[in-house]
Formats: C-alpha cells, structure tokens, sequence
C-alpha cells in the first residue's frame, strides 16, 4: 500500500495565535496546512492549493467567512471544499446562518480542540 | 293665454288704457323670462284647489313634467300619496299664514332623477280683498350639496377615528399669541387634562425632559426664522417621572413680511421605537463584548492545551498540575461570560429559539453519561426512570441541553451520599422531567429566590463560591420562552426535586400557570 499524500486544510483567521496554535496543532495530526489571514489571500491560495477542507473565521477584516464560501460555491474546482466556521460571536443565530450558507459544521470559540478535531476527521474520511 | 286671463281676474286686476296694458305687457314678458329663466324651480298653485297654475323651465327639468303635464293638477296627481299629504300639508299652513314658509329639508320623488332633497320656500298672494288667492313656492334643489356635506362629515369623522385610532394628536400654535390649540389626543400623549394644564410654549417647554429643552429651544428659534416646517422628537417626563417619546411634525405659515404666523402639525408617541433602538444597540454591544472576550479566552485556552498534551515537548506532572488549575479556572471564565451574555440576551428579549423535534429521553441519558465521571468521582449513583419509547418535543435542543445539564450537574454538586434521579413521563400535551437529588437541599424561603439571578442560597455560597449565580435564573428564563414552567421542591435535609414542564408542541397551548 502506498502511503496517502497528506490532506490539506486551509485555515483563515485575523488573530496570528489562533491561527498559529491551530497551525500547531493540525501539523502534529499529519495534516498539510495553508494559514491565511485575510479574505483576499485565502481565496489566492484556495485557487492554488484546491484544499480538502477549510476552517473558516466569519469576521475578517477584508470580508467574511460568509463571503469565502460563496466564492468557493461560485467555483467548479472548490464548490465542493468542505468548510468549518469558527466564530467568538456566539449572539448571531449561528445554526441558521451556518444552515442558509450550506457549511458543514461549526465551532464557537473558546472551543475544544478535540471536538474540531473530530469535526474535520468527519469530513474528511 | 286663458289661464292668464284667469289670473287677472283673480286678482282683482280693472281694465287698462291701451298704453299702461302695453307696459303691463312688457313687465309681464320680462317677469316670465325671468321665472322661467332662473336656476331654482318656481310653481304657482291656485289657493282653493291647490292646482298648478304655473310652472316654470327649471321645475320642469327637476320633476322631469312639462308646465302642461301639471296644470290643472295638484300634487296627488304626481307624488306618492304620503309626500303628497305633507305638500298639501304645509300649502294649506302657508296660505292661513301670513310668513313666508322656509322648509330647509323637503325630499320629492321626481320622474327621472329619483328622490331629491329640495329647500324651499312658500308664501301666499293675495287678491286685492287681501284673500290669499295663489300659493307660490321656490324650490332648490340641495341634493348635491347635501351629498357633499354628508361626504364631507363621513371623511372627518374617519379621520378623526384614524387619528383616534393612531394615537396621534393634531396641534396649531398661534406664535405671535402664544397659543397653542391641542385635540383630546395631544393633551393624552403628554399626560396632561385640559383642566389642569394651559398649553403654551413654557408650559410645554417645561413638560420636556432638561437634557431636550436646548435643542428644542435652539431648533424651534431657527425654525420660526427661516424654515418651512418643524419636525424635532425629544423625550417629557410623566406625572410618574417616566419617560415618553414624541415626534412632532409641523408646517410653518408666514405672514406677507415673512414672519411666522402659526404652525400647524401633529405629535404621535415613539418610545416604543426608541426602546427598539436601545434594543438593537444593546444588542449590538452584546455581540462585540462576546467576540472581544472569547478570541483572547480562546487563545488562552489552546495555548494551555497544546502545552499538557505535550505537543511543544515533554512536562513534568508539577507543570501539569498547574496547567490543569489553569484550564478549569478557562473553563469556569468561559461558563461565566457565557451565562452573563446569554442573561444579556435573555434579558433583552434578543435570544431567538431554534425549535426542532427532539427526544428529551435520549437528550437525558446523553447529558446522565457526560455527567457520570462527577457521579463516580463522588461514589454517588444516577438512576433514569424515563417513560417508555421516546419522549419527543419541540425544543431548541442546544438551550434545552443547557438547562438539563445545569438541573443534572447542580443536583450532583449539593449531593455528598445518595442518589440522583432523573424521571420523565407524559402529562396532557406536556413532557415532564423532575430531577431528585439527596442533597443539601434548600429552605422554603429559598424556593422562589434560587430561580432569581445571583440568587444562590446561603449554604450554596458557603460550599460552592465558584458558581456564577446565574445558571437558575437562565434555566428559568429558557423554560419560559419554551412556554414551559420550572419550580423546585426541598424537604431540607432530605434533597431538592427539581420539575420541568415542556409543550410538547410549540404554539399548541397556552403556558401553563405559573
């Protein structure tokens, strides 16, 4: 049996920690992580890299995880990318709002890494 | 020509020189040019019978009869019979009567207009023995106008129901006089009796709350120089110092040298607006502090984590030991700002519900074995006594887990030896879930106080500070928007059973007294 490349994930968040420790963490599971700051380059790498999945942040600060995943909707090669968001706004109608932009899943920060962990697993396999 | 004859010799009339009957010809054809030429029916009815005698142009176009359709006739010939008594009626009044006769309202049925109002007025003539020979009646026809009044008095009315309706008051300020005119509404929105209360400008000015009066007092200066309208809202004080919000919005009407005459507008109450508003703003502040406090919390926590579970290299179990300390006091900080915000939101009306058909017997045993670990550590024992097959209601899952899990996890924190139990069972359209434990318990007195936030009882306190005091009170709050109840009971010492009661369906009932 040949060894399966490593999944990629993409991961947005504006806070470098978040995105640091998430970065941290995920590697040590074996994944291949691209770690984007903004809408903008997100978008760049998502096009470059065509992820397995991504773990989205809502409030950017050029635009929000809403409007990543409409582009990656838009889009033959990335309609299919599974997508997480993860929020610190837990007041919005999450579940709705996650519902009526067709996402996957969802994690409210400060959240268990165990339970992203799972999530992700999920979809993947 | 024969019936002038007649009228001639019934009035008493000698014979004329040749020059005076020429002249007496010329006044006659110039009087029935004008009788036959003026808007308003004329007739002329012979006193005895009350027969027509004459009928001018404008008659025979109201009646829809010509002048020789009538002749010779009286009123019976033409009206009904009861319009026809009240005609001769008033005729034979008028011809005793020496006053001419003014009847305001006089309905007729005519031969193709149908019925119309007339307003008419009779008086008789006399021969020259001063015997009333002729009744001569002038008639106009007031349909139109009478509809247009009515029209009229229909809309005002209407508009005084809609304004009534609106709550909003109508109000005209005489600037120059200082008077200000309110309707019933206007007096009603400021709170104030026309009995006891003048308005004017200081009286008004007076009834606005002090941090308004400026802007009032520096827009209306303005306004009343150069503007075409005023349209200010400001908040008055009520003779219960609470506030009221209003919105005026007036026209100015200028004099010929420009100066302000009156203005004439109306006012309408906007507090419920206002609280919208300071709704949406609090709103708004809640979800900031939410996401301002939980990106560092959630930075923390990870951090935290990713050092115990080793991933940055090996610790020692002194290191651990603290590292723990410091992810549950995470944990606690993360309970406490989600119980304060969802208080917050509770509390502002802005939490939403998102029902979904659940079965709160799996819900239970799912939360019983996320408990369990407590339960064991304590060498306590949870038994679930659930009805049979599933317990299914319209809940919103996440909130209802929040509520059994707090009922679940308080019952195994006041209990050092015992038992919990957790029992469900159907009850007329409602599920019911009691949570007993074999706890601390709590007094009578405490039994309203524990559902009140910050209301932890005396010994909860001693034993448990670490709580937020706002678990009950927010189980509480989401049992009420489930249009549920929840209540407790304590034998002290002997433990606390805690009820819940759910709709099984949202919308199907009424909440059940509290």
């Amino acid at each position: 049996m040949t060894p399966q490349p490593p999944k990629k994930i993409l991961i947005v968040d504006d806070e470098t920690d978040t995105l640091r420790l998430l970065r941290l963490r995920l590697e040590k599971k074996g994944y291949q992580i691209t770690a984007c700051e903004n809408g903008k380059d997100a978008l760049l790498e998502a096009q470059k890299t065509t992820p397995d999945l991504a773990i989205l942040d809502i409030k950017l600060s050029d635009m929000t995880g809403y409007d990543i995943l409409k582009k990656f909707k838009a889009n033959p090669a990335l309609k299919n990318v599974p997508v997480i968001f993860s929020t610190a706004d837990a007041s919005v109608a999450l579940k709705q709002t996650v519902r009526a932009h067709e996402a996957n899943d969802y994690v409210i920060k400060p959240y268990d890494a165990h339970q992203l962990l799972k999530k992700i697993e999920a979809l993947l396999h | 020509m024969k019936n002038k004859k007649a009228v001639k010799k019934k009035l008493g009339v000698r014979s004329k020189s040749p020059s005076e009957i020429k002249k007496l010809r010329q006044e006659v054809a110039f009087l029935n040019s004008v009788i036959d030429n003026i808007p308003n029916m004329v007739f002329l009815k012979e006193a005895k019978s009350l027969k027509f005698v004459r009928f001018n142009r404008a008659g025979e176009k109201l009646l829809g009869y010509t002048e020789k359709d009538l002749l010779g006739k009286n009123d019976y010939d033409f009206f009904p019979k009861d319009e026809a008594d009240f005609f001769t009626k008033k005729d034979r009044e008028v011809l005793k009567s020496k006053d001419v006769f003014d009847i305001t309202e006089e309905p007729i049925q005519t031969r193709k207009k149908g019925l119309r109002i007339l307003h008419t007025k009779k008086c008789a003539l006399y021969d020259l023995n001063g015997k009333p020979a002729y009744l001569l009646g002038i008639s106009e026809d007031i349909t139109d106008r009478k509809d247009a009044e009515a029209k009229l008095a229909e809309s005002e009315k209407r508009l005084s129901l809609a304004l009534q309706a609106s709550q909003i008051g109508t109000w005209c300020w005489q600037v120059q006089a200082d008077k200000l005119i309110w309707d019933e509404n206007s007096y009603k929105l400021f709170g104030v009796t026309p009995k006891k209360f003048t308005p004017n400008y200081a009286s008004v000015m007076n009834l606005i709350c002090p941090r308004d009066q400026e802007r009032i007092k520096k827009t209306l200066t303005s306004a009343l120089l150069a503007g075409k309208e005023y349209n200010q809202e400001f908040n008055i004080f009520l003779s219960n110092k609470s506030e009221r919000g209003i919105a005026v919005r007036s026209m100015i009407d200028r004099n010929e040298v420009g100066e302000a005459v009156s203005l004439t507008g109306i006012c309408w109450d906007i507090t419920e607006q206002q609280q919208k508003h300071a709704l949406e703003v609090k709103s708004e502040m809640i979800s900031m502090v939410s996401h301002e406090l939980r990106t560092p919390l959630h930075t923390i926590k990870e951090s935290i984590s990713v050092i115990l579970e080793g991933l940055t290299g090996s610790v020692n179990s002194e290191q651990t030991e603290v590292l723990e300390t410091a992810r549950l006091c995470i944990d606690r900080l993360t309970r406490l700002i989600n119980n304060v915000l969802d208080f917050q939101k509770m509390d502002a009306g802005i939490l939403d519900l998102d029902y979904e058909k659940t079965d709160l017997n799996q819900l239970i045993r799912e939360i019983a074995g996320i408990e369990l670990p407590n339960v064991q550590k304590k060498n306590l024992s949870i038994a679930l006594e659930l009805c049979a097959g599933e317990l299914t209601a319209e809940i919103d899952t996440d909130k209802m887990i929040q509520v059994l899990t707090n009922l679940i996890h308080n019952a195994v924190k006041f209990t050092e030896r015992g038992a919990i139990t957790v029992k469900t069972r159907k009850e007329q359209g409602f599920a019911k879930i009691s949570v007993r434990d074999t706890g601390i318990g709590f007094s009578q007195a405490d039994a309203d106080k524990i559902f009140r936030e910050f209301g932890q009882t005396e010994s909860s306190r001693k034993f448990f500070p670490q709580g937020t005091g706002l678990g009950l009170a927010i189980s509480k709050k989401i049992v009420l928007q489930h249009q549920g109840k929840i209540w407790a009971e304590s034998k002290k010492p002997l433990g606390s059973v805690f009820h819940v009661l759910l709709p099984l369906k949202q919308g199907a009932h009424d909440s059940p007294t509290a």
